[in-house]
């Protein structure tokens, strides 16, 4: 058991008191996703940095209490209560001293596990005029207290100091200053209020100066929430996310897909059997080129997501939305999830654990396979390049970016009416109660969010070393065996083909369609997986009674050379159709995983997958009859 | 204990009739039914009790609703609805 003489450390802390910033600051970058025994929720955990012994730091989700009131906090009280975790750091807030030592005081007493507490944010309380004592903070609770500041990289060697000699094997004395508090979810208040009065006391003594009102969020907030402004302010936020997730991509996607083109050309040029070449070029390279493209963009969108959430406007992107969202019958925090769903439906789908109600999460989820994520961009993108002329429309705007912009619409209209659907119908009964803390604005620790898209980063490449190099692999040996004419995926999309044919796609279309259920990019791999096998036969005919050993060509642009190829071979009714097809479906087997294991229904998932399915069939079969007429 | 208050000759006005710029105290909770009383289980928590004093900050534009509101220097977000089992003497 090598795993047990690594320290599990449990980073356990209140919403808003910069819990990530801090995790980010004590640990390396190697982030993972942690696993422990009981827990069901993803949190991540790293190396803790500078400590003596080797220990893993889990940062697990925040919580006001340890009474659990949604999935996030159920998930905490497990954990503190698990015994999984030798020791704890406790990160509460010091512009907020009641709520700090309240948190402290409920936690202690719920535990008997060694712990530090970071009293975090002591510049800004500081600046603030907030005063504490915290050397008697440290003798009342019978814990260390370290004063931190995660943003300004304050404290933590301090904290790490007081982390390492602390005694694990001594579990602490549970505090006697205060009764248990289990009592209080029976609905009886006073418990709780005894409780309060004696976390008051402390408080008294440890708190020698009251600071000051956070003047500087008030004055933001008059803009940021103002009826005019604040509309103009959240599209304009929005407008920029989008607008640098598709612009400023394009440069880095760019450099990727030169490096693929001129790694595909350094393979073509060694001397080896062209089936060799074809695997790496054809099977390899076109797939995982295809779908590492899209990185810069998952990090575009995650970068600005970490940024607004740390700065604090996205709290108020919910309280501007929360009555509107309404009218769909969803909790203003869904907005979050469908926000993070632009990039991938995954993290959306998980993202759902801050909502409160079964119901409402359910109507959220079954939400978000529809809102437009990035892995639908370069299916989007291909098409579009083929089929729609890049003509001025008006004031500049082409066409095409138009209809890039149409398709986004549509997927976020039918997201929304799907949810107004389900909820009416479906689903009825009361709103949950929103309930959200609007925090200080406060500058975000830049290294915290590079961390956490490293992570991101990490997760995307994994995914497409293993699961998308797998896929591509075998759609390469599905169209090159037994032979390249009468190939395995020759006959699976004859196959499909009769189904497939009264919404106009061929065999070859077809057969791309399988491996998307994987991952939805792979449509544009294992297109041009197909072409460029289908290419090489051509190539080789064509070598045997010309050149002799030139062997396949490399193809340095991938996918304007697809592009090219389907403009030929495919009548625009049957690209528009496609268009609508994965407006809706295929959902990719990552979604569905996700929303088996959020909702812990197989039931749910399979429904989704259906509806989605015969709804992706009857839209296109609508926009192919309606094309062909035209 | 908490004051649940019923007094119907002289209602107290809710923290969900407050505009913008007032400034309250809390005196008493209205009966909470199931659904209400984890809620206001999470209120207290963060320090809505009796005594408190409160700032109606903002209110979202158009709907009026919901509304943000400051106590023990912190500032939260709720809907008019729920604010409404919140009983205030206004300051």
């Amino acid at each position: 058991m090598s795993h047990s003489t690594i320290q599990k450390i449990a980073l356990v802390g209140t919403p808003n008191a910069g819990k990530t910033a801090l995790f980010n600051l004590l640990t390396n970058s190697r982030q993972r996703v942690a696993n422990y025994a009981g827990v069901t929720v993803e949190s991540v955990e790293a190396d803790l940095l500078h400590s003596k012994a080797a220990a893993t730091l889990v940062d697990l989700p925040g919580a006001y209490s340890l009474h659990p009131f949604t999935e996030e906090e159920k998930v905490l009280r497990d954990a503190v209560k698990s015994g999984s975790f030798s020791k704890m750091i406790l990160v509460v807030d010091a512009t907020q001293p009641e709520r700090a030592i309240r948190f402290l005081v409920e936690v202690l007493n719920a535990t008997t596990v060694p712990a530090v507490v970071a009293f975090n944010m002591m510049d800004i309380a500081e600046s603030r005029g907030y005063r504490y004592d915290l050397g008697v903070l440290s003798s009342l609770l019978g814990v260390p207290v370290v004063a931190t500041s995660a943003v300004k990289k304050k404290g933590a060697s301090d904290l790490i100091h007081q982390l390492d000699h602390l005694d694990a094997s001594v579990s602490r004395e549970s505090n006697a200053f205060f009764p248990a508090q289990e009592a209080a979810s029976d609905g009886r208040m006073s418990p709780i209020l005894e409780f309060y009065k004696k976390s008051d006391v402390i408080l008294k003594q440890v708190l020698l100066k009251k600071g000051g009102v956070d003047r500087r969020s008030e004055w933001i907030d008059r803009y940021v929430l103002h009826p005019i402004w604040g509309i103009l302010i959240l599209v304009a936020v929005l407008g920029i996310c989008f607008q640098l997730m598709f612009n400023f991509a394009q440069v880095p996607m760019d450099w990727i897909d030169a490096g693929m083109g001129a790694l595909s050309a350094l393979i073509s040029s060694i001397p080896m059997p062209d089936l060799v070449k074809s695997f790496f070029v054809d099977g390899v390279l076109a797939g995982v080129g295809g779908t590492i493209v899209f990185l810069p963009q998952i990090l575009i969108l995650f970068a600005l997501i970490l940024f607004l959430e740390d700065f604090g406007f996205m709290a108020r992107a919910v309280f501007l939305l929360d009555h509107w969202m309404g009218k769909v019958g969803l909790h203003g925090r869904a907005f979050l999830p469908i926000l993070s769903s632009y990039a991938c439906a995954v993290p959306g789908i998980m993202a759902t654990k801050s909502i409160e109600s079964r119901r409402d999460r359910i109507v959220t989820i079954m939400m978000i396979p529809v809102t437009t994520c990035s892995a639908r961009v370069p299916v989007y993108t291909l098409l579009i390049g083929a089929f729609i002329p890049n003509t001025a429309v008006f004031a500049g705007l082409k066409m095409q970016g138009l209809v890039m912009l149409g398709l986004y619409l549509a997927g976020t209209l039918f997201a929304l009416l799907s949810g107004a659907v389900l909820k009416r119908f479906f689903f009825k009964g009361p709103r949950m109660p929103l309930f959200i803390e609007l925090p200080s604005y406060k500058w975000p620790s830049m290294r915290s969010i590079a961390k956490g898209l490293l992570y991101r980063a990490k997760l995307f490449l994994v995914r497409v070393g293993t699961i998308i190099l797998a896929l591509s692999v075998i759609i390469w040996v599905m169209v090159t065996f037994p032979n390249k004419e009468k190939s395995i995926a020759y006959n699976l999309g004859h196959a499909i083909e009769p189904i497939m044919k009264p919404i106009g796609f061929d065999w070859k279309i077809s057969m791309a369609m399988i491996p998307t259920f994987a991952a939805r990019e792979v449509m544009v791999s294992a297109l041009s997986t197909v072409y460029a096998v289908e290419e090489s036969v051509g190539s080789t005919v064509e070598s045997v009674s010309g050149e002799g050993s030139g062997g396949a060509d490399p193809d340095a642009e991938n996918a304007d050379k697809l592009s090219e190829i389907i403009k030929k071979e495919w009548p625009l009714a049957t690209g528009l159709s496609l268009l609508v097809w994965f407006i809706f479906a295929p959902q990719c087997i990552s979604t569905l995983s996700a929303i088996r294991r959020e909702l812990q229904s197989t039931k749910w998932m399979l429904f989704l997958t259906l509806y989605l399915f015969l709804l992706a069939y009857f839209a296109a079969w609508i926009t192919h009859t309606i094309a062909l007429k035209i | 204990m908490i004051n649940v208050i019923n007094n119907d000759d002289q209602p107290l006005p809710s923290l969900g009739q407050l505009s913008p710029g007032e400034k309250a105290e809390i005196v008493g909770f209205q009966q909470p039914d199931e659904a209400a009383s984890s809620f206001l289980h999470r209120l207290f928590e963060v320090g809505f009790l009796e005594g408190s004093h409160l700032e109606v900050l903002q209110e979202a534009p158009f709907s009026k609703d919901p509304i943000s509101v400051r106590i023990k220097d912190a500032t939260y977000a709720l809907r008019r609805a729920e604010a409404s089992l919140i009983q205030v003497r206004k300051l």
